[in-house]
């Protein structure tokens, strides 16, 4: 008897979405290393079938290497499980006579699903009908069954088609003049990877670096004081905050410091603070990021585990919305049952109306990121920390604005030295109540003994202080992908993982972003002669006309065709320059390679690097087996070019470095202990 | 036959190929070495030699930075 196909994403999605169907009658059957559930929905037998995310990507259509290429196919990844799975799919959609997309309701989800469908279904995508659901409830996810569309959303599909086929034009065609180019001047084949988000983001951080690298620190002088009103001590600042003399620095401080004065204007300011609005994915990864110190693809993929366990909703959205048809009373209410949300919610439902404030930011296809009320029966403890947050904030939108208030003093001496003096108090905490483990300045200050108008004021403490300009601050993963939205440099789903490749490439490290030699190098060469590729302009363009396809009001195949028409003559335009490109790339490898000299001669097992003492910034060479498995290091000279000379020392047979200044060339063992040392060879 | 490249100079630091002495971000700072010079003088009332010590002891300086202050150092000896 025929059966209905429902594709979902994955396998936790899969067995979700079946046994919400299905209810208690689900059967797990493996078919040929796949997972299927079957479920009966009102006497239909019904398989539900997980995908492994994509199964199918773009690849070249002819054969054989040509430059530039723009001929692609959608084709199964070079991937066995992949392919096993998709001939297993094939398999089971023979025998099944209606079809439903119930992969995640967005580009990627919706391209998933109709790869599938188009590709190992036999075209079955034009039959098909889409669930649209935001979260994995039960509820929901019956309702989406009920509702399903009876098409799929080809505007999402088209919109997801187009990303992928461009970035793989922009991906493919770049490596392969950077190796045409390489192999034109007689060098080796390596692999140098750009892409369309990527570059221009790895652009940004290199320019950081740059004006980090530049960076010349300017002396000036500010004064530190404290001012005694009423017998309460205050931080104050005078009204010159920075001297370019540390001469008249110290004059004002020896004037003012002891002298008496007074309270000449008080100025009092209240600051009204309303609620936040809900979380989408990039506001989340901000807060988690400051809260608990998480990487925005840490949070990211926490928040998609909270997803599938039903305990909050879709998290790669962009909106700040949540409409009342989410049922938000429900919500709340569920979430009563849980001891520690017990008093809060008790207090969100006395107020009686539920109005959530929202931001501006929406999304096609979700609301913003929030609780489901179903609370998972585990979670791990970074789960329960980030589904906190989420619960928090959520609460938060729902409290009264807060109420600040700034009171500052002119204290003036001398008849001409002017100090403020601010304070803040809470007046009313309001929203920050339900959100309090996360404020940024604690809780209420409580009442400070406020001063007045004309009271008395002692300028107690004035100090010099010795300045100097800093220079810009390293990006964090957050602040890169703050950046990254403002630029309209990828999306809410790709952001961090193009920030995880940059560090898996070795183009990036640390927590605070240090661009490495590697990144250096690729940036330096894709600047000269790919400028488009690090622009932020032609790839922001890019994404603008990929949200038009979404919004269906671009066509798809005119935009690749577009993006085709802009990035040709670039590529062109390096066939003339491969020579000049291939001289620069093999200088670059060979400075590259230099960093690393072969073996270390002492464990074997590590390999001697050139590295920089954090502490005297000079170079050595140190094995990179360091400090645990072994301490080998020799020294260098601090200029000049080094490299591994081809032959080994006479004496001792340790490895011979050669270094070269302008003119200069000497070599030298890099064993402290060899009998020839203090004699170059 | 295309231009033949004029240069293959070396810079000095760091050994990236350079049309001058030094490669184009050692160039630029030496360059800004110069310029915030200018600005120490009048501020601090330091001489040049005392000035590069100055900037190479300062954690907020720049790596290039130091590299070329180190390099003018060594070499004045
Ligand atoms: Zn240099």
């Amino acid at each position: 008897m025929p059966y209905q196909l429902i594709i979902c994403e994955k396998p936790s999605a899969a067995m979700k979405i079946a046994y919400a169907l299905g209810g208690m009658r689900v059967k797990k059957r493996w078919y040929r290393g796949l997972p299927v559930f079957w479920v009966d929905l009102e006497g239909k037998r019904a398989a539900v079938v997980p995908a492994l995310g994509h199964l199918y990507g773009a690849e070249q259509n002819s054969i054989g290497w040509s430059f530039p290429i723009f001929d692609l196919r959608w084709a199964p990844l070079k991937d066995r499980r992949k392919r096993r799975w998709i001939e297993a799919i094939s398999e089971i959609a023979k025998g099944a006579d209606s079809y439903v997309c119930a992969c995640d309701y967005d580009i990627e989800g919706s391209l998933i699903g109709y790869t599938i469908l188009r590709y190992a279904c036999g075209g079955a995508d034009i039959k098909a009908r889409r669930m649209k659901f935001s979260t994995l409830t039960r509820e929901e996810l019956r309702a989406a069954y009920a509702n399903s569309k009876d098409r799929l959303d080809y505007e999402m599909v088209y919109a997801g088609k187009v990303r992928h086929e461009v970035d793989w034009i922009f991906g493919v065609n770049t490596s392969r003049a950077l190796m045409d180019a390489l192999g034109s001047v007689g060098g080796g084949f390596e692999i140098l990877s750009a892409g369309r988000v990527q570059s221009p983001t790895l652009y940004a951080l290199y320019k950081r670096e740059v004006a980090i690298n530049l960076h010349v620190p300017d002396p000036f002088w500010t004064l530190s004081s404290e001012v005694v009103i009423r017998g309460i001590k205050y931080p104050a600042e005078y009204k010159v905050k920075e001297f370019f003399s540390k001469k008249d620095a110290e004059d004002v401080a020896e004037r003012c410091k002891g002298k008496k004065g007074h309270v000449k204007d008080l100025l009092v300011k209240k600051r009204i603070l309303p609620p936040p609005p809900p979380f989408n994915l990039g506001d989340l990864q901000r807060e988690a990021y400051r809260v608990f110190g998480y990487s925005p693809s840490k949070t990211q993929r926490i928040a998609e585990r909270l997803y599938l366990s039903a305990a909050i909703s879709y998290p790669r959205t962009s909106s700040q919305k949540l409409p009342q048809s989410l049922g938000l009373r429900r919500i709340i209410e569920k979430l009563g049952r849980i001891e520690r949300y017990r008093e809060v919610v008790s207090r969100i439902l006395e107020r009686g109306m539920l109005k959530p404030r929202e931001g501006k930011l929406t999304d096609l296809a979700h609301p913003a990121i929030h609780p489901t009320g179903t609370l998972p029966s585990r979670m791990s403890a970074e789960e329960v920390k980030v589904y906190d947050l989420i619960v928090r904030r959520f609460f938060a939108t729902f409290g009264e604005k807060a109420i600040l208030e700034e009171r500052e003093a002119v204290v003036e001496v001398n008849e001409r030295d002017l100090f403020k003096v601010r304070v803040r108090d809470l007046v009313e905490s309001g929203w920050m109540e339900y959100y309090s483990p996360y404020i940024l300045w604690g809780k209420a200050e409580g009442q400070r003994e406020r001063f007045e108008a004309a009271d008395e004021a002692l300028i107690e403490k004035v100090d010099v202080e010795d300045k100097f300009t800093s220079p810009p601050d390293r990006y964090t993963a957050s602040k890169l992908i703050a950046y990254m939205e403002r630029q309209g440099l990828g999306t809410k789903s790709t952001r961090a993982e193009i920030i995880d490749n940059l560090y898996k490439r070795d183009y990036i490290e640390g927590k605070e972003v240090r661009v490495t030699d590697l990144g250096f190098a690729v940036v330096d060469i894709l600047k000269r002669f790919f400028p488009e590729l690090v622009s932020v302009k032609m790839t922001s363009a890019l994404e603008e006309e990929m949200m038009d396809i979404e919004r269906g009001r671009k066509d798809n195949v005119e935009v690749v065709l577009k993006a085709i028409d802009a990035i040709k003559p670039v590529f062109e335009r390096i066939i003339t320059k491969y020579e000049e490109i291939g001289e620069e790339l093999l200088e670059v490898m060979e400075q590259l390679r230099i960093n690393i000299l072969g073996p270390c001669p002492r464990c074997g097992s590590g390999s001697m690097r050139i590295v920089k003492s954090r502490k005297t910034g000079k170079r050595f060479i140190g094995c990179d087996n360091y400090p645990n498995l072994c301490n080998f290091s020799c020294p260098l000279p601090q200029e000049g070019k080094v490299s591994r000379s081809k032959v080994d020392c006479d004496f001792c047979g340790f490895p011979v470095i050669e270094v070269r200044n302008g003119w200069r060339k000497w070599r030298f063992c890099i064993n402290e202990e060899c009998p020839s040392k203090k004699k170059y060879l | 036959m295309k231009n033949a490249p004029l240069r293959k100079n070396i810079c000095k630091i760091c050994g990236r190929v350079s049309t001058k002495e030094f490669c184009e971000f050692h160039e630029e700072a030496l360059r800004r070495l110069k310029e915030h010079f200018q600005i120490w003088k009048e501020r601090k009332c330091i001489g040049w030699e005392d000035y590069l010590i100055e900037i190479l002891k300062n954690e907020r300086t720049g790596s290039w930075i130091k590299e070329v202050a180190e390099h003018l150092i060594r070499e004045s000896r």
